[in-house]
């Protein structure tokens, strides 16, 4: 496929990981996370929430890891954090039912080539925020 | 003792099957010549036997229909392992309001309340005790003013308390946040305060993870959560989280890993915000929902959420 550009979408078939904290994380009362909450998609940069596409890394032999070794070289990642999946035709979807606008956009950063960004989330936009983080796919641990 | 309840009731008849429930309603109503009855679930009244139970919940419905407004009387007795007694404070229901009378412990142990409340619908009572002590309920009756009421004991499946963790620094945002929680002892019941600290213990346990939040957790937050849940005991404890703020943030799910979730944020003591989310009906779509309001008006806007947060 030909190289994609800062702007272009990402498709809706593909994946996002999102870099979560510990605090935003729901646990069982033994301290197994179950899921993340709406704060997971909290980011107060005015451009969009930071995701990493995923099957950006298509051509490496574990994508998934590939996408969280590049978000560990560009953020601090904790043992408590998390990766959040998401797919991001579920993104747009839920967007749709809330009546915002949302899409996710390639916008690689030096050392993560795979960022990208959710665009149209609003931190005041607790409902939605709450329904995106019910459409979890999978939650990683870091290396 | 209100013997004005009792009479209202038309309390009847005494079974032979509960006899030192008869004898503590006796002895504690200082009503020797009342005419008691107890007989088997299923009927107007029940008794049943429970032991070394931190809570319980029991349900009630009325036989005259969903919907249809119904007074019943309410009476428990019974005694707690280790020689104290239960308070009838550690009574709730979880729809309007019960008075509650007696209370009081007999000379043997035994204690009896009683109380009055409206249901309109399927309803529940908590019972509940305030930690160390151990709850035994002996028995307990129901008596419908103006009709049948059915009455059942579920189990709300409590967890093993945590021990103690010795390794926890003192100085540490989990230590303060456990001893503000450790304050709340004697308000909160034995199960919700046993989850929350758990809670705690897992929301809190990484001081590296703390320091990355816009602002420190915030005890305000988290005292508005305890005086929530304090008064409207019968709410499950739910699981713990933070926003960025350092808001306290309370989160119920219908069931385990369901694609729904209710999430209370106490941005201060008087202001919550609420924001429902529900994704498990592919067919009907997914459904939102929220916003900001007092403490005073949540319930009503929980109402059609009431299956996910009670116990």
């Amino acid at each position: 496929m030909d190289l994609p550009l800062k702007g272009d979408p990402v498709p809706d078939e593909h994946h996002v990981l999102r870099h979560c904290s510990g605090t935003a994380i729901e646990k069982d009362d033994t301290g197994e996370p179950i899921g993340v909450t709406k704060d997971a998609f909290a980011d107060d940069d005015p451009e969009g929430v930071f995701v990493t596409w995923i099957e950006y890394f298509a051509q490496s032999a574990d994508p998934e890891r590939a996408a969280i070794n590049a978000i560990c070289a560009t953020r601090t990642v904790r043992r408590k954090n998390r990766f959040a999946k998401f797919n991001v035709g579920l993104i747009k979807a839920a967007g749709r039912d809330a009546d915002v606008p949302l899409g996710v956009e390639h916008d690689p950063i030096p050392r993560n080539d795979g960022h990208s960004l959710i665009k149209g989330l609003a931190n005041d936009h607790a409902e939605l925020m709450n329904r995106l983080a019910l459409d979890l796919v999978g939650l990683l641990s870091p290396p | 003792m209100n013997a004005h309840l009792v009479e209202r009731s038309m309390v009847r008849a005494t079974s032979p099957g509960t006899p030192q429930l008869c004898d503590a309603f006796r002895r504690n109503t200082g009503m020797a010549d009342a005419p008691y009855q107890f007989v088997c679930q299923g009927t107007n009244l029940v008794a049943f036997n429970e032991t070394a139970r931190t809570d319980c919940r029991l349900s009630v419905s009325s036989a005259q229909g969903m919907g249809r407004a119904a007074q019943f009387n309410l009476a428990l007795a019974g005694t707690a392992i280790g020689g104290k007694a239960w308070a009838g404070s550690s009574l709730a229901i979880s729809s309007g309001s019960i008075q509650l009378n007696g209370g009081a412990r007999d000379p043997i142990g035994w204690t009896t309340v009683m109380g009055s409340a409206v249901t309109t619908a399927l309803d529940h009572i908590y019972i509940g005790t305030f930690a160390p002590e151990t709850l035994t309920v002996e028995a307990c009756a129901i008596l419908g003013a103006f009709g049948q009421f059915n009455l059942t004991l579920a189990d709300p499946t409590l967890a093993d308390p945590m021990p103690a963790d010795a390794s926890v620094d003192e100085t540490s945002t989990l230590a303060r946040f456990r001893k503000i929680l450790e304050t709340w002892r004697g308000r909160l019941f034995t199960g919700t305060l046993d989850r929350l600290d758990r809670q705690l213990s897992h929301l809190l346990e990484d001081e590296e993870d703390l320091a990355e939040l816009s602002r420190t957790p915030d005890p305000r937050t988290f005292e508005a959560l305890l005086s929530y849940l304090a008064a409207r005991p019968w709410i499950k404890a739910p699981s713990l989280t933070l926003t960025r703020d350092g808001i306290f943030v309370a989160n119920w799910r219908p069931a385990r890993e369901a694609k729904a979730r209710l999430s209370l944020d106490f941005l201060d003591e008087r202001r919550v915000r609420w924001s429902a989310a529900d994704a498990r009906d592919e067919r009907k779509g997914p459904t939102m929902a929220g916003g900001v309001c007092s403490l005073s008006d949540l319930d009503e806007h929980l109402r059609p959420y009431r299956g996910w947060i009670c116990l």
